[in-house]
């Protein structure tokens, strides 16, 4: 019998080991790729960051928000889908137009102007914003969106982010 | 994991018993054909894991199916790789159950008393040539299209009950959407429900019996 050191590794291990080297290298052939095929569409641009027009000025209410619905088309998958958003467009005291997103800063519920209340109410758990979007009372943990507007003539346009 | 660890677990679940039974066990002297049925299992188990995968992006209507496999292929990253094994999984697989079944057969592997054994491999086959044909559909192009109006439309020769047979495969007597989501849904659920229930009884009476040796000349 051949004396064996303290390093000798029998055909059993040896077995063993290539078993097991040969299944992690699939698993990880398999299984690092499935990381990236998992997270692909988090990584996509939905495109269409940009100018969207919402409106004549002369659709303003004088003493309330009024809501404006646009739509952009977004990139989702293999699809373009029309995508429909409403802002709510106010003044504020010196006169400048004020355009908030109706997404509630909690959880991203859809807030409504309520004109008995005159405030915005998310219905998911009671936000109350005021007409510039600031928190009256709720969850919501900072004022509604602005989002940044400009006018061109009568029209007022947003920018929406991509 | 170290040996206080495994002890702790063994002494609490039994698990050496199970290691020792199913990876220990004793084996005639054989030759490498006796490796198919590992690797159909392999096969069979690397559908499950792409397959549970492509669903996840894979979309079985009519309008979406063949976008969201262009989707698979072309934009999401390593889809081509997922969706390749899957479709050349697919055919090596019913290649490696019926080579499997052939090398039983001609050494006679299926006699006493291995007769069950041999039934739950003919249900495999069975089973698996029906996830080959279900799944041939859902690329939703052409030829898939096609290949099933044959594949149902053969059904439909079968004496008295074959219209209607036909039709119960097609949810309804035209292929159609509904056509599209019944094989999905007999494609990611019932097939594959039915195929490793089916193989853990066959794994099961393969460890109870043991294998059998390669036949010798005088037998």
């Amino acid at each position: 019998m051949t004396r064996r050191s303290d390093y000798y590794i029998g055909r059993r291990e040896f077995v063993a080991g290539v078993v097991g080297v040969m299944g992690a290298v699939m698993a990880a052939v398999v299984g690092l790729p499935i990381i990236g095929y998992l997270v692909a569409p988090a990584l996509q641009s939905s495109g269409g960051a940009g100018w969207v027009p919402l409106g004549p000025l002369s659709a303003l209410q004088p003493d309330q928000p009024s809501p404006f619905t646009f739509s952009r088309l977004q990139r989702i998958g293999w699809k373009r889908t029309k995508m429909n958003r409403t802002a709510y467009v106010s003044r504020d005291a010196d006169g400048n137009l004020i355009v908030l997103s109706d997404i509630c800063t909690h959880l991203s519920c859809k807030v409504r102007w309520d004109p008995a209340q005159q405030a915005f109410v998310c219905p998911c758990h009671d936000g109350l914003f005021d007409q510039l979007g600031n928190v009256i009372s709720g969850p919501p943990p900072r004022p509604l969106d602005r989002l940044e507007a400009k006018v061109e003539g009568d029209l007022i346009f947003v920018h929406v982010e991509a | 994991m170290t040996p206080r660890v495994l002890d702790w677990l063994d002494e609490r679940t039994g698990l050496q018993v199970i290691w020792r039974t199913v990876f220990d066990r004793k084996v005639p002297r054989v030759n490498w054909w006796y490796t198919l049925g590992s690797a159909s299992l392999f096969l069979a188990m690397m559908q499950a894991v792409t397959g549970v995968f492509l669903t996840m992006y894979y979309v079985p209507t009519p309008e979406e199916a063949y976008n969201s496999i262009q989707y698979i292929m072309n934009d999401v990253a390593f889809g081509w790789l997922v969706r390749g094994i899957h479709h050349w999984g697919a055919t090596l697989m019913v290649l490696t159950v019926f080579l499997h079944m052939l090398r039983v057969f001609y050494y006679g592997a299926y006699k006493y008393p291995r007769e069950v054994t041999w039934v739950t491999g003919v249900v495999l086959l069975l089973l698996t040539v029906g996830l080959g044909f279900t799944g041939y559909l859902l690329p939703w192009n052409q030829r898939a299209y096609w290949a099933t109006a044959v594949g149902t439309s053969l059904v439909g020769s079968v004496p008295l009950v074959g219209e209607f047979l036909m039709r119960v495969l097609r949810g309804g007597a035209d292929l159609s959407f509904l056509t599209l989501s019944r094989f999905f849904g007999a494609h990611i659920w019932v097939l594959p429900a039915l195929l490793f229930g089916t193989i853990a009884v066959h794994l099961y009476l393969v460890i109870r019996n043991g294998i059998s040796y390669v036949p010798r000349r005088d037998e």
